[in-house]
């Protein structure tokens, strides 16, 4: 390690030089595992996140009660030793609830941001590559679909489409792939500038081939940290969604409904709201946290994502 | 130290503590620049020739690094003793710095006129017409066109020779005693390159000033450094006057550097590389730091670090060929 | 300059005109026939055919789409099909309060986000940094409508410090400001950190230390005056966000803004007011877009001089 290395550590000199990491010469992916392991928050949050994958898939049989199993004799109980986190209005177990709400909040994560990538990468594809009017028309639907404010349109969409679950992946998804088709776009073109030049000076036959060849797997860092630090956004908009009632439908259990419920019943059991709320804020929390850290072992000079 | 000498360096140590251990960038680094003269400081990228003038400035960002030892006795007194606020009182008034890259030590988003009349109106208290005045005076100068035009100007939409002659101007502001040049040149066109040189050697004798020039161009050296000092990972390894270093290089690293410039007159001769890599500073050496790229490499030279020794009256070297043990 | 205002405009306007296309297919299109919906299937065909007359809803859609748009520009979006005002009225009137609750919570999120963020940017890696940024990661974590909730139970309950519905009294907005407030103040305090980290990490900052210059005009003038721009930019989009979530927190607090309006109105299957609110919103949007990217403009020397 040389004195400039430190002393331009910071600076775009450094880039320039391209001074490498001295860890750069086994792969990219190995590389930021192993980088990513050093960040202790990451490590935590993506063990949180296997924690709910997995809570979320053996509900059945981790749950201690059924979601919706009423007993209405002991409605709004605060925790106790038979209901760990207590009760709401119809008696049901809160924990319970939690537990099977996480297949929702985990389900919408997933499928909604699938659509939405599949949509983005499509969107930034066509644009980065074929550019000029292409380029032009598909960056103006790309600013009129990030004009919308994200709540009120996907609030909107559900009401053409009608409540549901099914609906709340739709909405999500067709609203929430501005983001990715931006950052998709800008790299194409610095992608194909770069092929275009190695490509002219190879062979002429089959570049586009080439070029998507190249194109996803260099993109596909990019995504990942996108897609990871976009699920939290969309687990927010289900609950937000279903908190206003416009969402998931009842008896499936969603956290953002359940905070809903407690508020009619805020004197009685004030902690009713509580849990719900902790278990969207802990998984928001440990993908933002796996986000960051994924952005920083994959591309710290991704900072401004 | 006598009354002459304006900067006297003494063993000044500088390490950087990283994650991946202790990096020790300057290594026993001694010096001194006499008022009125040019000492040119000569090495590769990475030797420290910056950072040692980042060192007397105490701009070494810490962390990681940071000054472990040493004195810098600046017109008789340690600045490594002074306070931070007494520091800031010298930087910029009697210590000034020139960057190398003008486009990015100047900031964007502030006018010419506004970055170099900051140094009058910290360090001299005047106000803001004063210190207009006071530097379209300066702009004239160091001889840029339009002055009271470019006062008002953004850093972009000067040349890059134009951009230097305003870092000049910052710096000479206040009328400091001793100017440092980290490279000044390297980042201009040839023909700008001679005329900042010529620039900055007339204004050192108008304004009786004190040069530190760094750089790795040799010919920077040869046209203006009345003293020259060799810097190799983080040690000096040659002192001399101006001349006699290439009249007579003692270090083995002098004499490759010399014999890597390209000479216009002489055919098909390829082009002289020294052999090897500069060592890493992290990893623990034994001996001579050079030893593994030197051509009189001998035992003794791998076992331990030589001193800094007295060749004659005002030279100095870092190595064993000039020792009593060489011959052994 | 000039010449990337007009460029900017000229975009604004189509995207605008993409705006009133995706608006107008969503609630009016894709429904299906919207006096069924509204109706829901309760009268005969006869009566269904006559409102559809009435609204004229049975002309082609493309001239629904046209007049949709002329009204628009007229300012006329039609009038409320359950509360028979026009929808430009209903929208002002739940606007001031919107504005009210939105410009409280951007003073209180720009103000104490840019403090925290340059305070942990300028004391990185310390402990304060470490706190400052941990807290502001909860803050973008954590629902606003449950930090509503929340707040509502303890301060309002509980303390009984302030109100927890309404706009009666002048500490009505307190509640709804820090609900909405917090996760903006924490998601500007972080954009700020790093914007500030990069404009620390330039060599014009050297060089401003190497003249002499007190360390907190350092930060003040050479670094936010440059973070300040790309700092610009967040302001604008999270003006936005704050837009979007005092939605939620207007129905917790029942609180008669826009947001309010719109929840309501989707409730009931009110389609005109539906159709006004988010085209009001997007509309603003792309305004306050084109306001964003012009200050931009102005504010970086390099954009708004041409260079040489």
């Amino acid at each position: 390690m040389k004195i400039t290395d430190i002393l331009f550590r910071n600076n775009k000199i450094y880039e320039e030089l391209g001074i490498d990491d001295k860890l750069s010469s086994t792969g990219l992916y190995s590389d930021a595992w192993k980088r990513l392991k050093k960040n202790k928050a990451a490590m935590l949050s993506l063990v949180i996140i296997i924690a709910l994958v997995f809570v979320a898939i053996f509900a059945d049989f981790i749950s201690p009660y059924s979601p919706e199993e009423q007993d209405l004799r002991n409605k709004l109980q605060g925790p106790s030793s038979e209901h760990l986190l207590g009760t709401d209005h119809l008696g049901r177990d809160i924990l319970s609830r939690i537990i099977y709400g996480s297949r929702v909040s985990l389900s919408v994560g997933i499928v909604a941001e699938s659509i939405a990538v599949v949509i983005g990468i499509i969107m930034g594809t066509m644009a980065g590559f074929y550019g000029g009017k292409v380029d032009y028309l598909i960056s103006i639907l790309i600013e009129v679909f990030a004009s919308f404010p994200f709540i009120l349109f996907a609030i909107a969409v559900m009401f053409v489409l009608g409540p549901g679950i099914t609906n709340v992946f739709i909405a999500i998804g067709v609203i929430g792939w501005t983001t990715l088709a931006r950052t998709v776009r800008g790299q194409v073109i610095q992608l194909k500038e770069k092929e275009y030049i190695e490509a002219a000076k190879a062979s002429s036959s089959s570049s586009i081939r080439t070029i998507i060849k190249h194109i996803i797997p260099n993109c596909l860092s990019t995504i990942i940290v996108i897609v990871t630090l976009h699920i939290p956004g969309d687990i927010m908009t289900e609950a937000t969604l279903s908190f206003l009632g416009l969402g998931v439908q009842p008896p499936m259990p969603s956290w953002g409904e359940m905070i809903n419920n407690s508020r009619k019943f805020m004197r009685q059991a004030p902690t009713y709201s509580l849990f719900p709320g902790i278990a969207i804020m802990l998984t928001v929390l440990s993908f933002n946290t796996l986000g960051d850290g994924l952005r920083d072992a994959l591309d710290p000079r991704l900072k401004n994502l | 130290m006598d009354d002459n000498t304006l900067l006297k360096v003494e063993n000044l140590r500088t390490n950087f503590f990283l994650d991946e251990g202790v990096l020790k960038a300057l290594e026993d680094v001694s010096f001194y620049i006499n008022k009125g003269e040019t000492l040119g400081i000569v090495g590769e990228s990475g030797c420290g020739k910056s950072l040692t003038a980042l060192s007397i400035m105490r701009l070494v960002q810490s962390p990681p690094g940071k000054i472990v030892s040493g004195k810098i006795y600046f017109e008789g007194v340690d600045l490594l003793q002074k306070s931070k606020c007494e520091m800031r009182k010298i930087r910029g008034n009697k210590i000034a710095m020139v960057f190398q890259e003008p486009m990015t030590s100047l900031n964007p988003v502030l006018t010419v006129g506004f970055q170099i009349n900051e140094t009058l109106r910290i360090h001299r208290g005047l106000s803001k017409q004063q210190a207009k005045e006071k530097t379209i005076e300066i702009l004239k100068m160091v001889e840029m066109p339009l002055p009271e035009q470019r006062y008002n100007e953004y850093p972009h939409q000067l040349s890059g020779g134009m951009r230097q002659r305003v870092m000049i101007a910052m710096a000479l502001a206040c009328n400091p005693s001793l100017l440092i040049c980290d490279e000044p040149t390297t980042a201009l066109d040839v023909t700008v390159q001679a005329q900042i040189l010529n620039l900055i050697n007339d204004l050192k004798k108008k304004l009786d000033m004190s040069v530190m020039m760094i750089t790795h161009d040799l010919g920077v050296i040869s046209e203006i450094a009345d003293r020259v000092i060799i810097m190799y990972a983080g040690r000096i390894v040659e002192e001399s006057d101006g001349k006699d270093i290439f009249l007579k290089p003692l270090h083995p690293y002098t004499e490759a550097l010399l014999k890597s410039v390209p000479k216009i007159n002489t055919k098909n001769e390829k082009l002289y590389m020294i052999k090897g890599m500069v060592p890493d500073l992290l990893d623990k050496h034994k001996g001579c730091l050079f030893a593994p790229r030197c051509e009189y490499c001998k035992d003794l030279c791998l076992k331990e670090e030589p001193c800094l020794l007295s060749y004659s009256n005002n030279r100095k070297v870092r190595c064993y060929k000039y020792s009593k043990e060489w011959e052994v | 300059m000039f010449k990337f205002i007009k460029q900017r405009i000229f975009r604004s306007i189509l995207v605008l005109i993409g705006v009133t296309i995706v608006t107008f297919t969503l609630l009016n299109v894709i429904p299906g026939d919207p006096v069924a919906i509204m109706l829901q299937k309760r009268t005969d065909e006869e009566t269904m055919n006559r409102v559809r007359h009435e609204l004229g809803l049975d002309r082609p859609l493309h001239i629904q789409y046209i007049d949709f748009l002329r009204g628009a520009l007229k300012g006329d979006l039609g009038n409320s099909y359950f509360e028979k005002r026009p929808v430009t009225e209903m929208i002002f009137n739940s606007l001031k309060v919107t504005l009210k609750l939105g410009v409280n919570v951007f003073i209180f999120a720009v103000i104490f986000g840019i403090i925290f963020g340059t305070l942990a940017a300028v004391f990185r890696g310390t402990i304060f940094d470490r706190i400052l940024m941990f807290i502001s990661t909860l803050g973008v974590s954590a629902p606003a409508f449950w930090v509503a909730v929340l707040l509502q139970i303890f301060f309002g309950l509980h303390l009984k410090m302030f109100p927890i519905s309404g706009m009666n009294s002048p500490n009505s907005l307190v509640l709804p400001t820090i609900s909405l407030g917090m996760r903006f103040v924490a998601s500007i305090a972080r954009q700020t950190r790093t914007y500030v980290l990069e404009a620390l990490s330039q060599d014009y900052v050297t060089t401003a230390r190497s003249k002499g210059v007190r360390e907190l005009f350092v930060i003040c003038i050479h670094v936010l005056k440059n973070a300040s721009i790309p700092i610009v930019t967040v302001l604008g989009l999270e003006l936005k966000n704050i837009l979007g979530g005092s939605m939620v927190v207007e129905s917790v607090f029942s609180i008669p803004g826009i947001g309010r309006l719109a929840v309501d109105a989707i409730v009931s299957r009110d389609i005109p007011v539906v159709q006004g609110t988010v085209l009001f919103a997007a509309v603003s949007f792309v305004i306050i877009n084109l306001i964003i990217d012009i200050l931009y403009g102005y504010l970086d020397p390099r954009i708004r001089v041409e260079g040489a």
